[in-house]
């Protein structure tokens, strides 16, 4: 049972700069219980945790944890806390045993108690069989769960987690789900922060942050009921999903909506009626259900709902060099990194128009596909394609027909937003009067004219997607390659990208996109799945989820789907050997 | 007319503002060689000075103290110590006190008055031989002047050696080393910007955006030499400048050649800069690879010792240094008033550095994605 706040917090103000990272936030975490710390990049989780670690002090406000003030009893505070930062700070040339005897000695743990423990942590986290293994050769998922243990050696009574879903695939990630849930049965209070707004449905408690301030503070479901009888599902042609998302975005009584898989997810307003909703569906032969809301769309509507559904960018948008019906293909790709074997033997065709997803966990090799298809890596073997062009062959102009995307924010952050747009233009060969238009165009969709001469670095995140997608479309590709695009990003952001993107794919672009968020995954036409360097499986999302539909899965989510397929292709591998 | 293509320009205009927009490397790029400058001037002192010396005077006659007295006057001495004894005087050398010890015996205005060609005995410190030898040269200069002065027949003494130095009569040090140091602070300006180019790229993650863009490798490799090419030579020429006016040395050769040769030198060292760049993946190492290479270029360039006295195999590896052939023109131009034809062989033998490194560098950026 939940006892006394294990944390209390009021009116926390930091501020980096001109900066305000926390904007007066007030809460309670309670012992037993799982605390989900979720917003967007940027919303000032980080902050709040390293506050609640004792590595910052806030400004204004107090904070208690278990009974102690952080700013006077820091020491007090590190005996009970555990804290595991988003890269936690493992000596790779160590062995994991040797990280453990570390971190326990710096926890000053009892040394009669310490072989139980280590067996006790060990166990726990499924980490045995590589007590000998280094650290650095420990894949993410691994390394988060050592990570986990190295945090538990004090036996803390609070335990915070920044991140500790990134970069994990999901099946460590429902490891660590499962591990948490054994803690917080015994008293502990765990705090987990999290971008993924999926994972904040499996949080007792969810503080929601955005821009510095708590927008919700409750159990999820709260949140959601909220939603109740204003999320609806709508069914009909999947070729039309796109075009009628866009009307239906359009109309005054719909506050957001989404692709989720061959459907459409769309929320209406409080207080507004559903006949709208339901005439457009008709319009276009949908059946538009009622269905279970997410917390997503709660933020969503928290956040005084998404943008519009038309593409401003896209209406301008013609493609200048009318190229073959397979804009993306790739033959027997094969990568090899001395011994190890990235891509193996990895063919498939991308239709024109189509937005095609690469999926995968970490190391999976879906990057290193990814990579030989735009030329930033030489295949092995095997042959990839843009546009008909061979990327050994004919780089120029395989290249001069994409548009790319990197995961990281990569646009440079010396020049001014005006300098990066003028310098992305001249790469892509625009000169003249037609360069001129062209970025006066993209200044003028994107609303970037007041930030013309600020570095790229200081603007809004919101406004950092808007800038380097407009770098990558000056030139006006087919194909237009994403790097996990939205990761991180808040839902409103991401949601106007993907109107964007679906503008585009309706005047012909094609788009490669690769994900490991689920919900991404939704928004495409086919995903490829890769596994150990191998293409798994390629279907449609919806496909993908039939294909795992059984007795013990039904309607499976997109990451269970993801999770069951990984595991066939284990039990096959266990067999075979 | 455009010069270069759009795709080439647009590279340029941005490694260009990537180094004016940077406060740091602009900062960077102009204290540190004008600190070096005159660090080098002052405290890299080749010259000798303040030498401490012991005179055991047994003649005492009035050309012995006049001897003493115009050695006291020169500019190289410190203390000048009377000593009474041959013991006292190798004692003070023993244990440091004396560089150079004098005895002047006792025959000593004799025979100058007999015109016989007078002796001294110099006592020299050879665990500093190379001031030693510097100092020897210098008495023996006074010394000369001295025979000179007493009209004692110059022929007569076929044991004088008389020591004309070309080109620096005075042995001023000034002129040898500030226009060496001229074609130094550009390399390291030139290899500071160029190092950094690729290796920033990659560390903030804008290397991947460009290798997406239709921007060829060799448009990559030019666009990443512009900024020391455009900013080296006029680096070179304040460094020149100021040897001019501020240490006074003499400019005895061709203006337009000396603004020729700083282009080529620093066309030589981009290259270098560039291959450290194309092997680092974060500004860090880069730092760490001009260190590396920095430091046995301006040693075995023959700016701070003699490239003849190195041992062969060094002097091999001394001729892929481009400062070597830059200090040779450099000093060419400054103190012989050399022509084209003089500099040439060093100016083709930069050409083939510049153009042998900069195709490695573009190599290992294309081989680097393999």
């Amino acid at each position: 049972m939940p006892e006394s706040p294990a944390i209390k917090f009021e009116n926390i103000v930091k501020t980096f700069g001109n900066i305000k990272a926390l904007d007066g936030v007030s809460a309670e975490i309670k012992s037993g219980q799982l605390t989900g710390i979720v917003g967007p990049d940027g919303a000032g989780k980080t902050t709040l945790m390293r506050i609640l670690a004792t590595l910052l002090h806030a400004d204004s406000g107090s904070v208690n944890i278990a009974g102690f003030d952080p700013k006077t009893q820091g020491q007090n505070v590190k005996d009970i806390i555990g804290y595991m930062p988003q890269r936690f700070g493992l000596y790779e040339d160590l062995s994991v045993i040797d990280n453990l005897q570390l971190y326990s000695k710096l926890r000053r743990v009892d040394e009669k108690t310490r072989e139980k423990l280590f067996a006790r942590l060990l166990e726990f986290t499924r980490l045995e069989p590589f007590t000998n293994r280094l650290a650095g050769a420990l894949s993410g998922g691994m390394k988060q769960k050592l990570g986990l243990a190295c945090a538990l050696l004090g036996e803390p009574k609070v335990l915070l987690l920044d991140e500790p879903g990134v970069g994990v695939d999901p099946v460590s990630r429902q490891d660590l789900w499962r591990m948490v849930e054994d803690l917080t049965s015994d008293g502990m209070a765990v705090i987990w922060s999290t971008s993924y707004l999926d994972e904040a449905e499996k949080c007792a408690e969810v503080l929601l942050f955005n821009e510095g301030k708590i927008l919700f503070n409750g159990k999820p479901d709260e949140l959601t009921q909220t939603l109740d009888g204003r999320s609806f599902l709508l069914k009909g042609d999947a070729d039309l999903r796109r075009k009628v998302l866009g009307v239906a975005l359009e109309l005054d009584d719909v506050c957001d909506g989404t692709i989720q898989g061959s459907a459409i997810r769309l929320v209406k307003k409080s207080n507004s009626s559903e006949d709208a909703i339901i005439k457009t569906a008709k319009e276009y032969d949908y059946i538009a259900t009622h269905t279970k809301p997410r917390f997503e769309d709660a933020f969503v509507d928290l956040l005084g709902g998404g943008p519009g559904g038309h593409s401003k960018l896209a209406d301008n948008f013609e493609i200048e060099r009318d190229i073959s019906q397979t804009p993306v293909a790739c033959v027997n790709l094969t990568k090899k990194f001395g011994n190890f074997v990235a891509t193996n033997n990895v063919s498939f065709e991308v239709k024109k128009g189509e937005i095609f997803g690469l999926l995968g966990p970490n190391g999976a090799g879906k990057s290193t596909t990814f990579k030989m298809l735009c030329g930033l890596l030489i295949p092995t073997s095997g042959t990839a394609r843009v546009a008909g062009h061979d990327l050994r062959k004919a780089a120029k102009e395989a290249k001069s027909n994409l548009g790319y995307m990197a995961q990281k924010f990569s646009l440079y952050g010396l020049l001014s937003v005006g300098q990066n747009l003028e310098f992305s233009a001249g790469v892509y060969g625009l000169d003249g009067k037609l360069k001129r238009d062209r970025i006066d165009e993209m200044i003028d969709i994107f609303h970037l004219e007041k930030y013309l001469s600020s570095a790229p670095g200081d603007l809004p995140l919101g406004y950092k997607q808007r800038l380097a997608l407009a770098c990558a479309l000056m030139h006006r590709p087919p194909v237009l390659f994403l790097d996990e695009p939205t990761s991180g990003v808040d839902p409103l952001t991401r949601r106007e990208f993907w109107m964007h993107i679906n503008g585009l794919v309706a005047k012909g672009v094609t788009i490669m996109v690769t994900t490991h968020f689920m919900e991404e995954a939704e928004y495409c036409d086919r995903v490829a799945m890769m596994y150990g360097g191998n293409l798994i499986a390629l279907d449609t999302p919806d496909g993908l989820k039939a294909s795992v539909e059984g007795k013990d899965l039904q309607n499976p989510t997109m990451e269970q789907a993801f999770i069951e397929l990984i595991r066939r292709v284990d039990a096959q591998k266990g067999e075979a050997a | 007319m455009k010069l270069f293509s759009p795709t080439l320009w647009a590279q340029i205009i941005k490694e260009l503002l990537c180094v004016l927009r940077d406060k740091q490397a602009r900062v960077g790029l102009i204290a540190p060689p004008l600190m070096q400058l005159f660090i080098f001037s002052f405290a890299v002192t080749l010259d000798v000075k303040n030498i401490d010396i012991g005179v055991y005077d047994m003649d005492g006659g009035s050309y012995a103290q006049e001897f003493v007295s115009s050695i006291a006057a020169s500019k190289f001495v410190g203390k000048i110590a009377a000593v009474h004894s041959q013991e006292e005087i190798e004692q003070s050398i023993v244990n440091g006190k004396n560089l150079v010890g004098i005895i002047i015996p006792q025959n000593f205005s004799r025979d100058i008055i007999n015109k016989t060609p007078p002796k001294i005995e110099l006592i020299v410190d050879g665990r500093r031989a190379n001031a030693g030898q510097i100092v020897v040269s210098y008495i023996e200069t006074i010394a000369n002047s001295m025979g000179v002065f007493t009209k004692t027949a110059v022929d007569k003494n076929p044991d004088r050696t008389g020591i004309r130095y070309w080109f620096n009569p005075t042995l001023n040090y000034f002129w040898f080393v500030v226009p060496s140091l001229a074609p130094l602070l550009v390399s390291i300006s030139a290899l500071g910007v160029t190092s950094m180019s690729i290796a920033r790229e990659r560390e903030l993650g804008t290397f991947d955006q460009l290798l997406v863009s239709p921007a060829t490798y060799l448009e990559i490799i030019i666009a990443k030499a512009m900024p020391a090419m455009i900013i080296g030579p006029p680096l070179g020429l304040f460094m020149v400048f100021a040897a001019l006016t501020f240490f006074g040395v003499p400019f005895t050769g061709n203006f337009f050649l000396l603004l020729l040769s700083l282009f080529v030198h620093v066309y030589a060292v981009i290259g270098l800069g560039l291959i450290i760049s194309a092997f680092s993946q974060t500004q860090q190492q880069a730092i760490l690879g001009v260190f590396t290479i920095m430091v046995p270029m301006v040693l075995m360039s023959g700016f701070a010792t003699p490239y003849e006295n190195m041992p062969q195999f060094l002097q091999d590896i001394a001729l892929s240094i481009p400062n070597l052939y830059t200090l040779r023109i450099v000093q060419g131009l400054f103190l012989k008033g050399q022509g084209f034809m003089d500099v040439l062989p060093s100016l083709m033998s930069l050409m083939i550095i510049g153009t042998l490194s900069l195709t490695a560098s573009y190599f290992i950026v294309r081989n680097k994605l393999q």
